[in-house]
């Protein structure tokens, strides 16, 4: 493929760049880059790219007043520019819009709809250069018979425009000869004859005013009209003359409709723009779909437009539609297979498009089950576009003529086509809301579980140890002088061990509290937290001679109560977990890639590297229970409050040489 | 002063009648047990829902003969009718919000602490799991609540 063009993208942000230039490279543009306005407007200045993306938001200058900036300098202010906005920011797409910006495209991007904006901006582009270069022509063209007529004494037999003099009766006194195929009528059938009788349609027409104002108020006038007889634009001069006037003339026809289809064209891409906000402005999937059928129903003045989403089984329904009065509606009504069968569903998802103009005409090979459906809804013509979501057939959007056969433009067919693809995304990023809610609705049900769970803890399961303990205790308490020594050592590992079980039921508790019970997320000095944790160690901070130390600590955005017990359970581990030296804890954080990297390093008795991860799993102890006594919570809470603070937590520590646990905390929030 | 001086001077002529609603036989016996192994001269009656506590506190149905407790003992989970409603019944009556109620319950909750403070409880307990625990809990409760409390006399 040829190249596309050369685009310029943007943007401050290095992956938005990376994903742009990725999705624009594959399709064959040439992309330049630009990180900030200033070089932006250098390399704009220099290189005159197609095409802008522009990010609005970025340090310096920003992307409104980089686009002022190029408005203002005439070299670079004709090249379309569309704005690069964040999804929410509807305040910043209409005064991008107001601006005079063609487009803009939403973060984060879809590799589908920046594509399809950027080809057609360029696209336009493309139609608006070809105009300007056609204009230019023409008006050399002009000029130099301009200059031959200054010239040349037979002139007007020579010039390319056409000429004729009427006299004061209105009649033909002279015609050129390049009057003749203008007018499609021989001169010495004219020559002395009346114009308004020649051309009666033209009575009623502009022609007819413009002359007699030249011949009654003796002025020249210039004006471009359409002779509809002919079906021919004019671009026509008419001069006052001695006896009459002599009207200089000729035919604009192919640079008239040129500009008129680009009018058409530009004004469609503005209605696609506002189209195009409207419906990505609703995520709900509904309003979607109606919003898209009304607004491609009143651009296209078509007399039905139905959204038909085609079901798993190759069946399908109309899920939205549009359809002027009198015409039946096809909404709701299911459809049976053979109205799009496999094989066209297959045409439809490669990117087919169904142009028929007139339905009844045998050479469309409208399919006999089709024809049947197209005379119940009285469907003339009809264009239909595929709705693709990741490549795969969702459904099709369907414009159709009932009153009358109907040729689609190419142009609408494109429009069309792009308003699909735009209803695509918008289908996906429905889908993406509908997901995620989902999700957050089963995120809820499971927090209300584990609430429900910890009730659960705190109640009924201490009802049997409560009965299990007291009733071993009342049956020691009565029958002590009627049980052997054996009798009280069984009573005492039973109560024992229901003992052990509530404390593993309250630590179960505490675990999943750190989830459930949580606070909200403050700024929090880490010292301050530090200091509480000691402050609340300080019995066995003194029972085993420890000290503790610390660099300056940073602030950060967590939960207060869990990060002082985040450092509380680190350093009563350090403590726990003593070589026979007197305990020494550091603590020290260092900014490490957009985190907070604490380390909690002691000299105690190290682990070996295979039970690193174990360390951290709930009741997983890895000493026996004489030795180091507890459940093995506290470095599993310690595990469960960092992911809460989206960090991680990991040991690092070799036997004999101490131990030093690294987590880390985002520095922003 | 000792204990025993307490209840010789206070000890009050008639029974102290408790009302134990609880649905846990084994609560119910270990209450009876720990009660008995007492010095207070008292009668317990023993319900095993809400219902049944408050017919038997309004002298309905099976209860129509029903003595009115001096002291309620209420457990918060019970079938049929929650604890919760029955302490709520109680304070709302004129006729027996004067009765106190010590909510004696295994929740910890602090939800269920807060409620129950706020339907007038006049004290919650949360049993301990520990036998002697409990004992001491019983012996405060007669010592504070049937010796040194003045009650009202309906």
């Amino acid at each position: 493929m040829a190249d596309q063009g050369v685009v310029l993208i943007v943007d401050d942000t290095l992956t938005n760049l990376e994903v742009l230039f990725d999705s624009l490279i594959n399709a064959d543009f040439k992309i330049l880059v630009a990180e900030d306005g200033e070089s932006a407007i250098d390399t704009a200045n220099y290189a005159l790219p197609d095409l802008i993306l522009l990010d609005i938001l970025m340090p310096d200058i920003d992307g409104f007043e980089t686009f002022r900036r190029l408005k203002a300098n005439h070299a670079t202010a004709d090249i379309p520019v569309i704005f690069m906005t964040a999804l929410s920011e509807t305040v910043d797409k209409v005064k991008g819009f107001a601006l005079g910006a063609v487009d803009y495209i939403t973060k984060p991007f879809q590799q589908e709809e920046v594509l399809a904006r950027v080809q057609t901006h360029l696209r336009l582009r493309q139609l608006t250069k070809q105009l300007q270069e056609q204009m230019a022509r023409e008006q050399a063209i002009r000029a130099e018979a301009e200059a031959e007529r200054s010239r040349a004494t037979n002139i007007l037999e020579s010039i390319t425009d056409g000429f004729f003099a009427l006299d004061q009766e209105w009649r033909f006194t002279y015609l050129n000869p390049q009057a003749e195929p203008l007018l499609q009528r021989k001169r010495e059938d004219l020559l002395g004859k009346n114009i308004w009788d020649e051309f009666p349609e033209a009575i009623h027409s502009p022609f007819y005013q413009k002359y007699h104002r030249v011949a009654t108020q003796q002025i020249s006038v210039e004006f471009e009209e359409f002779y509809p007889p002919l079906n021919v634009w004019f671009a026509v001069h008419a001069y006052p003359a001695k006896n009459g006037i002599s009207v200089y003339f000729q035919d604009i026809t192919t640079r008239r409709m040129a500009q008129e289809e680009l009018q058409r064209q530009y004004q469609r891409s503005q209605l696609f723009a506002e189209v195009t906000l409207e419906i990505r402005q609703s995520l709900n999937l509904d309003e979607i779909l109606q919003t898209a059928v009304t607004e491609v129903q009143r651009i296209l003045q078509a007399d039905r437009v139905l959204i038909y989403q085609l079901w798993a089984d190759g069946s399908g329904s109309g899920v939205a539609e549009e359809v002027l009065p009198g015409w039946s509606p096809v909404l709701g009504r299911k459809f049976p297979e053979e109205v799009f069968p496999i094989e066209y569903r297959e045409q439809y998802r490669q990117g087919r498009v169904c142009n028929i103009p007139d339905v009844t005409d045998q050479k469309e090979h409208v399919p006999s089950c089709l024809i049947e459906f197209v005379q119940q809804f009285q469907v003339k013509a009809k264009l239909v576009v595929p709705i693709l979501i990741k490549s795969e057939l969702w459904g099709l959007l369907i414009a159709h003529q009932c009153g009358a056969p109907r040729s689609w433009t190419s142009f609408e067919a494109e429009l069309l086509q792009q308003l699909a693809d735009q209803i695509g995304i918008a289908i996906t990023q429905g889908q993406l809301l509908d997901q995620e809610t989902r999700q957050r609705q089963e995120l809820g049900r499971s927090n209300a579980d584990l609430q429900q769970f910890a009730y659960i803890a705190s109640h009924d399961l201490q009802e049997p140890l409560r009965m299990i303990t007291s009733y071993l205790q009342l049956l020691e308490r009565r029958y002590k002088d009627r049980l052997d020594e054996n009798a009280s050592e069984f009573i005492g590992y039973a109560v024992e061990g229901a003992a052990r079980m509530k404390t593993l039921i309250n630590d179960l508790l505490a675990y999943s509290r750190v989830g459930t019970h949580g606070k909200a997320f403050e700024h929090i000095d880490c010292t301050a937290s530090v200091k509480q944790a000691i402050a609340n160690l300080k019995l066995s901070i003194a029972e085993n001679q420890a000290t503790i130390t610390w660099d300056e600590l940073p602030e950060v955005v967590a939960d207060s109560t869990q990060l002082t017990q985040l450092f509380q359970n680190l350093i009563s581990n350090a403590i726990k977990f003593r070589s026979v030296v007197p305990p020494t804890i550091h603590i020290s954080a260092i900014s490490q890639a957009e985190n907070w990297l604490f380390r909690v390093q002691d000299n105690g008795i190290g682990i070996e590297a295979q039970y690193a991860d174990r360390v951290f799993v709930i009741f997983q102890r890895l000493h026996n229970r004489a030795e180091y006594p507890g459940t093995g919570i506290g470095l599993a809470i310690c595990k469960k409050i960092i992911e809460r603070h989206d960090g991680t937590i990991w040991i690092e520590s070799e036997p004999g040489k101490g131990s030093t646990f690294c987590f880390t905390i985002p520095e922003q929030a | 002063m000792t204990e025993s001086s307490i209840l010789s001077t206070e000890c009050p002529e008639r029974l102290i009648e408790i009302l134990l609603v609880e649905d846990n036989p084994g609560d119910v016996r270990l209450t009876q047990e720990v009660l008995r192994e007492g010095n207070i001269f008292n009668h317990l009656s023993v319900v095993e829902d809400g219902v049944q506590a408050l017919e038997f506190l309004q002298q309905q149905g099976n209860y129509s003969h029903s003595p009115r407790p001096d002291l309620i003992l209420l457990d918060l989970n019970l079938p049929r009718k929650d604890g919760r409603e029955v302490l709520a019944e109680i304070k709302f009556s004129t006729h027996l919000k004067r009765i106190p109620v010590i909510v004696l319950t295994t929740s910890q909750s602090k939800e269920d602490v807060l409620r129950a403070y706020n339907f007038h409880a006049n004290c919650y307990i949360t049993k301990p799991i520990d036998l002697e625990q409990f004992i001491k809990v019983v012996r405060s409760i007669e010592l504070f609540w049937l010796t040194i409390v003045k009650l009202p006399a309906e």
